[in-house]
C-alpha cells in the first residue's frame, strides 16, 4: 500500500516527488512499490498527463479521482489554476477524500514555495523545509 | 549542457531516501553547476536555489518545534485586505522605472524590460489569488461542497482578471473589458486610471512610453501560465477627464482561439 | 529491394492507403491490416494434383502443383476488398489454396497431441483441434523478426538511429544551442529538431523502409492468427468450398474415373471417420494443364471437358501453358516476378524457413494461370457460392422468417419445451424424410451429440451455421450476422460451447466488418445517407458481453488457446479499423449514435491489453501488440493537426522587438488534449522491456529510439524545457540504454 506522489510543472516535467507509504492500516510510511512500477513510475504519470489535457479544458474542477489507472494502480490528479499538477499514482482504495484533502494542503504549500523570490517557475523544489512538510502532511492524510 | 546536471539534481529530488531523510540531499550541493554569463537561461536557477537551501536550512532549527513563523511555509495566505502605502509603492515603482531606462537604447525594448519584470510577478501572483478565490467561495458555500474551479474559458479568465486580479493588486476592478472588432483574437482590459502610474507624467521626448507595460507583463503572466498563450501590451489611451486612461491589449495566440472553437462546438 | 517481400504491404491497395494515412515506426494503417484479416476469412480452395501434374510443377521448381498455384493467389488482393459492387456484394475475393482435404485431416490427425493443448479427453467439449500448433505462432513472429532484423541492420536509418541514442546527449546540446540561436530571432518554435537531421532524402527513404518492415511484423502475427487449414466441427470458414482435381490433359479416360472415384471414395470414409465432416457440399472442378509444345493434347482437352461434364457431371476448365521452364538462354522472354505470401502459413512456418519467396516466371506462362485462377474464382466458385447460398436460404432462412414459422416457432412456446426438433420444424420436413430414408435413427442425424461434442453434418443446425460461413465469405456480413443469430439460442439450450462461442466470434466480426466497410475514407465522400456504424449500444449489448462469454468458454470449457487469442486480436484490430476508417471521412457520414473514433480506439485499447495480461501468447508477441497498442495511442489525434495553426504562430508579429526569455513555453495547443503520445511512449518502453534487449537487440534499440524521438518532440525542447526525468539513474529507460551497450 504505497503512494507515488508528484508535483509537475507548466512544461510537464516534475519539480518534486515523493514515494511513501500509508500509514493507515497500520503502516509505517515505507513504501512498497514494486521494482517494475518504480522504474516506470515517471513514465506512467506523464502518460496519464495526455488523459489530464484531454479534460483540462472540459472540466472545471481541480481534483480528479480517477483520473487513470495501471495495473491495480490509479492515478489521482489535482491540476491548479497556473498548471501545478498535483499526482498521485497508488493502489490504496477508497481513500479519495482524504487524498483530495492531502492535495488542497499541497496547494497551499505550493503557492507559498511559488512566492519565494528565490524559486523559479519549474525548477526542482530542493527546499528541506518544504520535504518536511509534505512528510508531516502525508503522515495525516495517507 | 543543463541536462546531465540537471539530471542529478532531479534525481535526488526525485524522493529524500525516507530512511535516511531531508539529510540524504546534502551531496547534491556539489553537483550544483556553477553559473555562467551564457548559461543564463538554466543554470542560473541553480544558484538562486542554493541560497534557498541556506535559506531553508537555518530555518530548519527553528521549525522543529512547527511553532513560531520560522518560514514562508508557516505564512497565512488568506489574510483579508491588506493594503500598503501608494506612496512607498510608487518610490519603488520608480527606481524600477529608472533601472529599465538605464542601458535601454529604444522605448520598446525599455517596455520589454517592464513587461518582462511583470511576467514574472503574473506567473506567482495568478495562483495566489485562485487560491484565495477558491478559499473564499468554499467559505461562503455552505456544507461540505468543493465549489473549487478552474477557468477554462477565455471570457471567464479575462472576467477573473478583471474581478479578482485586479482588486487584488490595486483595490479596485478594472473599469471594462471589450473585444477587438477587427481581430478576434484580441481583448482590451481598460483601466480609466491605473494606479501605478498615477505620479508618472511622461516627458514629450519619450512619448508613446507606456509604464503600465509592468501590468501588462502581469497580465501576460498569469494568462500564460494558465496555457492561454498570448502578449499583452500596454496602450494609453486617454479620455477626457482621464488622463492616464490605458488600454490592455490582450493579443490570443490563434491556438487558443481554434482550441475554444472546439470546446464550444461541444 | 527490402520491401518487396512483405506481400500485403506491397498491393495496389497497400500503397493507397499508405499514402492517407502514412506509416509511423509503431505500426501500419490497420486498413492494410483489415486485408490480412479478410485473407483469414476468405474461401478455401483445396487442391488434389495428380502425379503429372506435381511434374510440371517441379520443372518450375515447386514441389507440387499446390505451392506453384500458391504463388498466384495473392495476385487476387492487389485491390481494395472492402469496395462494394452496385448491388452490395463485393466484386473482389480473395481465395487461399489448401491442402487436398483428406491430407489435411491426416496431418491434423497426426498432430493431435500437439493441437490439443492439455486438454482433458474425458470432456467431449474440449476435443477440439487448435488453429495452429502450440508454438508456430511464436516460431512465425520471431522467424518474420528475425528477417526483417537483418535487413533493417543494413539500412542507413539504423545506423543514424543508433548514433542518435548514444549520443543524444551531445545532441541535445546541440540542439538547445539551435534553440538558443533561434530563440534570438525571435522564431519559438522548436518542434521540428529533427528536420535538419533528416534532411537527407535517403535516409527518409531509409526510415520510411525501416517503418514497412516494422508493420510486417505485426501483420504477419495477425496473419497467422487468423488464418488456419485447421478443420474442426463448428465453423466452416476453414472447410474448403471447391475441391480442384489437377491433371494434365495426357491423361487417360480411364485414369480420369479412377481418379475421380479414387476421391469420392476417400470422401465417403471421411465422412464416415467424421460424421461431423461433409464433403458433399463442396464443388468439384477439374483443371486440366495442357502443354503448348504437345498438340495432341489440344485435342484431348475438349473430349476431357466433355467426359467430365456428361459422365462426371462436374464443371472443368482448361489451361494452356507451356510445361518446360524456358532456360536460362531464352532471355529475350519477358519474366513476371510474383511474390509468395511471406507473411502466411504455408509459406512462412511449414516449408523451409529457406523456401523461395518469389520466383520468376515467364509472362507467357503466368498469364495463363493467372487467368485460370480467375476463371476458378469469378466464373466458377463466386456463382456456385452464390447459387448454394440462394438454395439454402430458401430453405432453412425463409421458413423461419416467415410468417407461419414464426407462428410455428411461437407455438413451440406454449407446446413441449424439450423437443428441439420443432424448433426448426417448418423447414425441416424434407430433411428429415431424407435422414429417416438412410436408415439412421431420426434424432442421430439432426440433433447434437453431447457423447462426441458435435453436430452431424445432416443437422439443420450445420447448415444454417453453414450458410452464415458463406453469406461471411462473400462478405455479405449483414445476412451473415442474421443466420448467425438463429442459431444463438439452439447452441446455448444444446451446451454446445464450441459451437457457440464460435458463433458469438463470428457475430462480433461481422458486425465490426459490416459497419468497417461501409466507411471506407480511400472513397470519395458521398453526400446523402448516412451510416449508422456501430453505436454505443451495440458494444456494450452486443459485442462487449459477447467476447466476455466466447473468451470465457473458448479458454476454459474448451480450451483452445488460439482460438481466444484470434477472437480478442481480430475483434479489436478491427475496432481500430474502424476508428481510423472514422477518424479518415467526414462527420457527417455518421449518424449522431455512431462510435465515434476515440471511442473506437478506446474499445480496442481495452482488448489489446487484455490480450497482452491474458499471457496468452509469449513475450515476442506480447511486445509486438504493446507496439501495436502504442499505435492506437499515436492515432488518436490524426488526422486533425493541420499544420498551419503553428505556422501562423510563426508568422504573427510581436509588438515587441525582443523576445522575452522568460516566456514559457507550451505543449502543442491547437490540438491540446487530443494527442496521447505519451501513453504511446509508455507502451513502447514496455514493449522494449518485454522483448528484451539482450535477445532483439535490433528492435530493442529501434523502440529505444522511437521513445527518444518523441519524448524531444513532446517536450518541445526548449531552453527552459529540459527533460531530465526519463534520464535519471534507475528509470527503466535508462536501464535499457544500459544494457544495449
Amino acid at each position: 500500500m504505497s503512494y507515488y506522489f508528484a508535483i509537475l510543472g507548466t512544461n510537464d516535467a516534475p519539480v518534486y516527488e515523493l514515494e511513501i507509504g500509508t500509514y493507515r492500516q497500520s503502516g509505517n510510511g515505507v513504501p512498497h512499490l514494486p521494482n517494475e512500477l518504480q522504474e516506470l513510475e515517471q513514465f506512467i504519470l506523464n502518460s496519464s498527463l495526455d488523459i489530464l489535457q484531454d479534460n483540462q479544458f472540459k472540466d472545471t474542477g481541480l481534483f480528479s479521482k480517477n483520473l487513470d489507472s495501471f495495473y491495480g494502480y490509479k492515478i489521482l490528479s489535482y491540476l491548479t489554476q497556473g498548471n501545478g499538477k498535483f499526482l498521485i499514482m497508488t493502489d490504496l482504495k477508497n481513500h479519495d477524500e482524504s487524498i483530495r484533502q492531502f492535495f488542497i494542503e499541497i496547494h497551499e504549500l505550493y503557492v507559498r514555495n511559488l512566492l519565494n523570490p528565490f524559486y523559479e517557475i519549474n525548477q526542482p523544489i530542493r527546499s528541506a523545509d518544504f520535504d518536511t512538510r509534505v512528510r508531516a502532511l502525508a503522515k495525516r492524510y495517507l | 549542457m543543463s541536462t546531465p546536471s540537471n539530471s542529478k539534481l532531479m534525481l535526488t529530488g526525485a524522493g529524500y531516501n525516507p530512511v535516511i531523510g531531508p539529510g540524504s540531499t546534502a551531496d547534491s550541493t556539489n553537483s550544483l553547476p556553477k553559473q555562467t554569463a551564457s548559461q543564463r537561461s538554466v543554470s542560473q536557477l541553480s544558484s538562486p536555489s542554493s541560497l534557498l537551501r541556506l535559506a531553508s536550512t537555518s530555518s530548519e532549527r527553528k521549525l522543529n518545534s512547527f511553532g513560531a513563523h520560522a518560514s514562508i511555509y508557516d505564512r497565512n495566505l488568506h489574510r483579508g485586505m491588506h493594503e500598503i502605502s501608494l506612496s512607498s509603492m510608487s518610490f519603488l515603482f520608480m527606481e524600477v522605472i529608472r533601472m529599465s531606462l538605464n542601458g535601454s537604447e529604444s522605448l520598446l525594448q525599455m517596455e520589454r524590460k517592464l513587461n518582462n519584470l511583470g511576467y514574472r510577478v503574473g506567473l506567482r501572483l495568478l495562483e495566489l489569488v485562485s487560491l484565495r478565490e477558491n478559499f473564499n467561495n468554499n467559505l461562503a458555500s455552505s456544507g461540505k461542497s468543493n465549489t473549487a474551479q478552474r477557468h477554462v474559458r477565455v471570457l471567464e479568465i479575462l472576467q477573473f482578471v478583471k474581478e479578482s486580479i485586479w482588486p487584488c493588486m490595486f483595490g479596485k476592478e478594472a473599469d471594462n473589458l471589450e473585444k477587438s472588432v477587427q481581430n478576434e483574437n484580441q481583448y482590451m482590459i481598460i483601466d480609466s486610471d491605473p494606479i501605478l502610474s498615477r505620479y508618472i507624467c511622461v516627458p514629450k521626448e519619450y512619448e508613446g512610453l507606456d509604464c503600465e507595460s509592468f501590468v501588462a507583463g502581469i497580465v501576460e503572466g498569469l494568462l500564460d501560465i494558465s496555457y492561454f498563450r498570448c502578449e499583452v501590451t500596454a496602450h494609453s489611451a486617454p479620455l477626457e477627464g482621464y488622463p492616464n486612461r490605458t488600454v490592455y491589449l490582450v493579443d490570443f495566440d490563434s491556438s487558443i482561439i481554434s482550441r475554444e472553437e472546439r470546446l464550444s462546438k461541444k | 529491394m527490402a520491401t518487396s517481400n512483405w506481400s500485403i504491404l506491397d498491393t495496389k491497395y497497400a500503397k493507397q492507403v499508405n499514402s492517407l494515412i502514412a506509416p509511423d515506426f509503431t505500426g501500419v494503417s490497420s486498413l492494410i491490416a483489415r486485408q490480412a484479416i479478410l485473407k483469414g476469412y476468405c474461401p478455401k480452395v483445396s487442391v488434389h494434383s495428380s502425379p503429372t501434374a506435381d511434374h510440371v510443377a517441379r520443372n518450375y521448381g515447386f514441389s507440387n502443383f499446390l505451392s506453384f498455384l500458391r504463388f498466384f493467389e495473392y495476385d487476387l488482393a492487389d485491390s481494395d476488398f472492402c469496395l462494394p459492387s452496385d448491388k452490395g456484394e463485393p466484386n473482389r475475393i480473395v481465395i487461399k489454396f489448401v491442402d487436398s482435404l483428406e491430407h489435411i485431416i491426416e496431418t491434423q490427425d497426426a498432430n493431435k497431441g500437439s493441437f490439443q493443448g492439455q486438454s482433458a479427453p474425458e470432456k467431449p467439449a474440449g476435443r477440439f483441434p487448435e488453429l495452429y500448433g502450440e508454438h508456430i505462432l511464436t516460431n512465425t513472429v520471431s522467424r518474420h523478426m528475425d528477417r526483417v532484423n537483418n535487413e533493417i541492420e543494413k539500412t542507413s536509418f539504423y545506423t543514424n538511429a543508433r548514433s542518435f541514442l548514444w549520443n543524444a546527449k551531445d545532441l541535445e546540446s546541440e540542439c538547445s544551442e539551435v534553440q538558443n540561436s533561434k530563440v534570438q530571432d525571435s522564431k519559438v518554435q522548436d518542434s521540428k529538431v529533427q528536420d535538419s537531421k533528416v534532411q537527407d532524402s535517403k535516409l527518409q527513404d531509409s526510415k520510411v523502409q525501416v517503418e514497412q518492415m516494422e508493420g510486417s511484423i505485426y501483420l504477419s502475427m495477425l496473419s497467422k492468427a487468423t488464418s488456419s487449414n485447421t478443420l474442426v466441427p463448428f465453423e466452416f470458414i476453414n472447410h474448403p468450398v471447391v475441391n480442384l482435381v489437377v491433371i494434365t490433359a495426357d491423361i487417360t479416360i480411364r485414369d480420369l474415373q479412377a481418379v475421380y472415384s479414387d476421391q469420392k471414395r476417400k470422401y465417403l470414409d471421411l465422412h464416415a471417420r467424421f460424421p461431423w465432416l461433409d464433403t458433399s457440399c463442396m464443388m468439384t472442378l477439374f483443371l486440366i494443364l495442357v502443354d503448348t509444345d504437345a498438340v495432341e493434347q489440344f485435342q484431348a482437352l475438349s473430349g476431357l471437358q466433355d467426359y467430365c461434364v456428361s459422365v462426371l457431371g462436374e464443371d472443368s476448365i482448361g489451361c494452356t501453358f507451356s510445361f518446360e521452364k524456358a532456360s536460362n538462354s531464352d532471355a529475350g522472354l519477358p519474366l513476371e516476378k510474383i511474390h509468395a505470401d511471406s507473411l502466411d502459413f504455408a509459406a512462412a512456418a511449414k516449408l523451409r524457413p529457406d523456401s523461395m519467396l518469389s520466383v520468376e516466371i515467364a509472362k507467357k506462362v503466368a498469364k495463363p494461370i493467372h487467368s485460370a485462377v480467375d476463371t476458378i474464382v469469378y466464373k466458377k466458385m463466386v456463382p456456385f457460392l452464390r447459387r448454394k447460398i440462394q438454395k439454402w436460404h430458401e430453405e432453412y432462412v425463409v421458413p423461419r422468417k416467415s410468417l407461419t414459422g414464426r407462428l410455428l416457432g411461437a407455438g413451440r412456446l406454449w407446446g413441449s419445451n424439450s423437443s428441439h426438433r420443432s424448433f426448426f420444424s417448418f423447414g425441416y420436413g424434407k430433411e428429415k424424410s431424407e435422414s429417416s430414408e438412410s436408415g439412421a435413427g431420426d434424432a442421430d442425424t439432426t440433433l447434437y451429440n453431447a457423447q462426441q461434442g458435435y453436430y452431424p453434418s445432416a443437422s439443420p443446425f450445420v447448415f444454417l451455421r453453414r450458410l452464415g460461413d458463406w453469406y461471411f465469405m462473400m462478405r455479405d456480413y449483414k445476412n451473415a450476422y442474421t443466420v448467425y443469430e438463429m442459431l444463438k439460442k439452439q447452441y446455448l439450450a444444446d451446451r454446445a460451447y464450441g459451437y457457440l462461442s464460435s458463433l458469438q466470434e463470428f457475430m462480433i466480426v461481422s458486425l465490426l466488418l459490416g459497419a468497417s466497410c461501409k466507411v471506407n475514407p480511400l472513397e470519395k465522400a458521398t453526400d446523402g445517407k448516412r451510416v449508422s456504424g456501430i453505436t454505443a449500444k451495440i458494444v456494450s449489448d452486443v459485442i462487449a458481453p459477447f467476447l466476455d462469454s466466447s473468451f470465457y468458454s473458448y479458454l476454459s470449457r474448451c480450451s483452445l488457446k488460439t482460438y481466444t487469442i484470434r477472437l480478442t486480436l481480430v475483434t479489436a484490430e478491427l475496432f481500430l479499423v474502424l476508428g481510423q476508417s472514422v477518424a479518415y471521412c467526414h462527420e457527417r457520414l455518421f449518424s449522431r449514435y455512431a462510435l465515434s473514433s476515440e471511442a473506437c480506439f478506446i474499445e480496442s485499447q481495452k482488448l489489446f491489453k487484455r490480450l497482452i495480461d491474458s499471457k496468452l501468447v509469449d513475450n515476442v508477441c506480447t511486445g509486438v501488440l504493446m507496439q501495436r497498442l502504442s499505435y492506437i495511442y499515436y492515432c488518436n489525434d490524426k488526422p486533425g493537426v493541420s499544420g498551419s495553426e503553428e505556422d501562423n504562430q510563426l508568422q504573427r508579429k510581436s509588438y515587441y522587438t525582443e523576445f522575452n526569455p522568460e516566456k514559457l513555453t507550451f505543449p502543442p495547443t491547437s490540438h491540446f488534449g487530443a494527442s496521447r503520445s505519451r501513453k504511446s511512449i509508455l507502451w513502447m518502453l514496455l514493449c522494449a522491456k518485454t522483448l528484451d534487449p539482450v535477445i532483439n537487440r535490433t528492435q530493442v534499440t529501434l523502440v529505444l529510439w522511437y521513445i527518444e524521438n518523441e519524448l524531444r518532440q513532446t517536450f518541445h525542447l526548449g531552453p527552459e524545457s529540459t527533460v531530465a526525468w526519463p534520464y535519471r539513474k534507475g528509470s527503466l529507460f535508462v536501464a535499457l540504454k544500459a544494457s544495449l551497450e
